[in-house]
């Protein structure tokens, strides 16, 4: 069967998934389909346009989606752990409770994403920061750039840089770990404005 | 018996290590002995040769191995709590998963060994050689690194240091690691390993003072000036 650039039915797609591991479907159209919970670990789904398909807790471990369409896709307790997104579009996909560690995620749009509940511990692509004092949990700060907007993920908070130095600021002052943050915001700013 | 220097058998070895704790096998020869899951606790094992023995899983907290021959060695989750390892050669020894809490590593050559997810906490280092050593996952919080050098150490995941990744700091994706001592801030960024003045040539040098890149370096340099003066008080 040809896939790439052929609109694939339902029982194709089920047919596809359950036969040889790991399955191709580069660049298939796949309007509408249902995922849910699938075993797609370590698919080719390069290029593919996945908007509109259902994807709530499928296994995508190591799965190949470089240039694919999630835009507004529910990728809700889906494990991305090692996924390869670069250039990937996940504006506004719904990623509560997604693994991403080890993710690569170069170049991929990330607009209007809620990360607060995401392992992105070693995902490319983004920014992370860990200093030895910084957080008594041990916290990593990672943030994401969209042209100068940036969202910073802390632990439990999750929001903008403003939002982010308004937080650091309530919780620590000017003492050591304030003037520690300070210089962080400013890296933070720095790093905004070099990408605007 | 005489030990010292000698080449212990491996009946030898055990009936030694069943006799008196601790034991004592300073000075021995114990190439090729298996010492696999072994209680050496606060044994004495100074100066001895364990060049690539077994050691998987031995007890040998606080055990004094000043000066001892480990090349090649399997520790892989041995207990070297409270360890003397001063001066020991550990080089390319296998030490995944050992726990070194608060061991005494100071001028040990520990150059290629594996420490991937190795407990160092507050262990010292000082001055000793962990060039391309493998330190993935592993935990470095407390411990004393003044002096050592990391050039090609594999850093990712390690706890205790600093760690930075920027997109487009680097065209290979290099992560910067940063340890601080008192003071003294070393930093390992791709091939370059040297102390933070050093680090600011480095990046003058290559990406200027006024280019995007240069700007970025500036505020990472300015977050490792402030860390520099704070961490000793953190």
């Amino acid at each position: 069967m040809h896939i790439e650039g052929n609109l694939i039915t339902q029982d194709q797609l089920e047919e596809i998934i359950a036969m040889a591991k790991p399955c191709n479907l580069k660049g298939a159209r796949l309007y509408g389909a249902n995922l849910a919970g699938a075993n797609l670990e370590g698919a080719n789904l390069e290029g593919v346009n996945l908007k509109g398909v259902n994807l709530c807790g499928a296994d995508l471990e190591g799965a190949y989606l470089k240039d694919a369409n999630l835009e507004g896709v529910n990728l809700k307790d889906a494990n991305l752990e090692g996924v390869n997104l670069k250039d990937a579009n996940l504006a506004w996909v719904n990623l509560d409770w997604v693994n991403l560690a080890g993710a690569n995620l170069t170049g991929a749009n990330l607009e209007g994403v809620n990360l607060k509940g995401v392992n992105l511990e070693g995902a490319k692509g983004i920014m992370s920061l860990s200093i030895p004092g910084m957080s008594s949990r041990g916290d990593i700060l990672y943030v994401v750039n969209h042209a100068g907007c940036l969202m910073v993920k802390f632990g439990y908070f999750y929001g903008n840089r403003e939002e982010f130095e308004q937080h650091v600021q309530e919780n620590y002052g000017s003492g050591k770990q304030g003037i520690l943050y300070a210089a962080v915001i400013q890296l933070l700013h720095v790093w905004g404005t070099a990408r605007e």
